[in-house]
């Protein structure tokens, strides 16, 4: 079963006339398996709230439809095992962190011990247990995005929504947090995590899907999503000839070619073979050859330059 | 149930936490010693009730007399206690549906397995019960100073309490409708005032009105905003009616104002379902 399924969401939102439509979403199709760890990118404005919204109810989708955890998304009872903590949440600020946990877990199942001790055991791990009795309005961003999660984890969810979880958190309280996530995918719990911070979501997510304009571009692991064809740095000394740059072997393969290094994609180990041989052939010096790594952030930008006409990098 | 039990319970907090229970308790005890203040200049009730029936033609007993002198004076009290209790219940509920809107806010509540409909009905009857708890402290307060003053207790005039209330909620009711569809206090308060300040004595005396044109657009206008908005000071009459215990009064005015919040509710309910956040 899947965690989340949705099949050709639209969202279209319509000026106070109707005149105006800006669309949100466009037919969109994504499914995430349970107990993975999903990542969802995308540039401002591409729809990554949107979904998350609408699959919680609190937006209502202009056509398609969706399931959550197995059930209809119009059945709000579903969200007693689901969790989210929400971009720029805005807790009652006259409550204290571990009021809002009461006041939010109070929606739950759970009885009055069991949700006392849930509440014990969600600040201890989100390190503010000390900071339990002050009221949300003397917590810095940090904190109230740790008592966000700890709220978004209070009813013990097998399915967690989190949108810019980090959002203002320090690089430690990050790393806490990320750390946090994944003892939770460890627990088989399922996250759907919105987040701009793309070497985060490199780090914990199995699958990522990349929207722009409301519509998924591209989808697949980490991997799949970061892999390209092989691509080196070459450095070398010595004086490289035209002849050499245009050769048959060469002419596509070789690029950024300066006086001391250039870089070359080889679809094999074979053609890089070829290519070091030539250079020897040459009487180029080789220095060194270092891969180069594509990272999520470099697919990201990519894929987004490609889409909107861009120069691919 | 539960969950509408923890809004209207948070709701009371909310309240609590923004001040609005306190100054609405104040305002309320300055309304009180206002009142008391008046008690000390006047004289027994024996002579209010004279005054309050110069033409009686048959001989009455002092108890009689002091019933009627109370009950005039209660009489009085309504209207005021009927404008007072709205404006505070007005001022003092306005922001409670429009903040629950707020961005940030309302994603974490519709996130919980509540549904629409119960978050809203909620937060309406939350509104709705700390205006009741503070109308009963005010009419509660005046009713007990009157009975302690005059060493008479006129039960009739604590029906105030439910009329104000059921005023308030049709009120509350457009409120909320409005609340939903700007997201801000500020038009729910200005046409909340508008109605309780000019249109409904403008209405009252619409019959007046008539005689000064035969205009059928302009009747059929003040007819359609009659029922339109509640029928507070019918509803006043009605509670001044029952204290003196007057026996043809006529209910209908409760009637449409009870189909009228029906109707603002039910839009409401729409409305908000409707609504992206």
């Amino acid at each position: 079963m899947f965690a989340v399924e949705t099949e050709n969401i639209s969202k279209i939102y319509k000026g106070a006339f109707g005149n105006k439509q800006i669309h949100a979403l466009s037919d969109m199709s994504l499914s995430v398996e349970q107990g993975s760890f999903f990542g969802l990118l995308g540039p401002n404005g591409a729809g990554k709230t949107t979904i998350i919204k609408i699959l919680l109810g609190i937006t209502n989708p202009s056509g398609g439809s969706a399931k959550v955890l197995g059930q209809d998304i119009s059945n709000y009872k579903l969200k007693k095992k689901v969790g989210f903590l929400p971009e720029n949440h805005r807790f009652p600020p006259y409550l204290t962190g571990e009021q809002v946990l009461k006041f939010f877990g109070g929606f739950s199942d759970m009885s009055q011990p069991e949700l006392k001790k849930r509440i014990d055991y969600l600040l201890d791990l989100t390190k503010m247990n000390d900071r339990r009795k002050y009221k949300v309005k003397t917590y810095s961003k940090g904190m109230m995005q740790r008592i966000g999660l700890a709220q978004a984890m209070v009813n013990d969810p097998d399915l967690i929504f989190l949108d810019e979880p980090t959002d203002g958190v320090d690089p430690i309280g990050r790393k806490e947090i990320r750390d946090m996530l994944l003892n939770l995918k460890d627990q088989g719990k399922t996250i759907f995590l919105n987040s701009h911070l793309l070497s985060e979501v490199e780090l914990v997510a199995d699958r990522v899907a990349i929207i722009d304009k409301g519509k998924i571009i591209k989808e697949g692991t980490v991997k799949e999503l970061t892999e390209t064809e092989k691509e080196y740095k070459i450095t070398f000394a010595g004086h490289i000839s035209d002849s050499f740059c245009n050769s048959e072997l060469t002419s596509q393969r070789i690029d950024n070619i300066h006086t001391d290094y250039f870089t070359l994609k080889a679809e094999d180990d074979d053609r890089l073979n070829a290519v070091i041989d030539a250079m020897r052939s040459e009487g180029l010096l080789i220095q060194g050859i270092v891969p180069i790594k594509t990272s999520l952030e470099d697919s990201f930008i990519r894929l987004i330059n490609t889409k909107n006409g861009g120069v691919s990098q | 149930m539960k969950n509408i039990w923890i809004i209207i319970k948070y709701t009371f907090r909310e309240a609590l936490a923004k001040k609005i229970m306190i100054t609405f308790l104040i305002l309320s005890a300055l309304t009180i010693i206002g009142f008391g203040l008046a008690f000390s200049l006047m004289g027994d009730a024996a002579g209010i009730g004279s005054v309050s029936q110069p033409n009686a033609s048959t001989p009455q007993s002092s108890t009689e007399i002091i019933s009627a002198g109370v009950r005039f004076l209660e009489y009085g009290f309504v209207a005021t206690l009927f404008v007072i209790g709205l404006f505070l219940s007005i001022f003092s509920t306005a922001g409670l549906v429009p903040d629950l809107l707020k961005k940030g806010n309302i994603d974490l509540f519709l996130s919980k397995p509540i549904s629409k409909f119960e978050l809203l009905c909620a937060k309406y009857l939350g509104g709705l019960a700390i205006v009741f708890v503070n109308i009963v402290f005010l009419v509660g307060s005046i009713w007990l100073m009157v009975g302690l003053k005059f060493s008479f207790w006129e039960t009739s005039f604590l029906l105030s309490i439910a009329s104000i209330t059921f005023v308030f909620a049709t009120l509350y009711a457009l409120m909320t409708l409005l609340g939903i569809l700007t997201k801000s206090p500020v038009l729910p308060i200005i046409i909340s005032f508008l109605i309780v300040i000019v249109l409904n004595p403008l209405l009252a005396m619409r019959s007046m009105l008539y005689d000064l044109t035969d205009s059928s657009v302009v009747k059929g206008i003040f007819e359609t905003f009659y029922y339109l908005i509640p029928q507070a000071n019918e509803i006043v009459t009605i509670s001044q009616d029952s204290i003196m215990g007057k026996a043809d009064i006529v209910y209908t005015p409760i009637y449409t104002t009870a189909a009228l919040m029906i109707v603002y509710l039910s839009l409401s309910f729409f409305f908000f379902k409707k609504k992206d956040f």
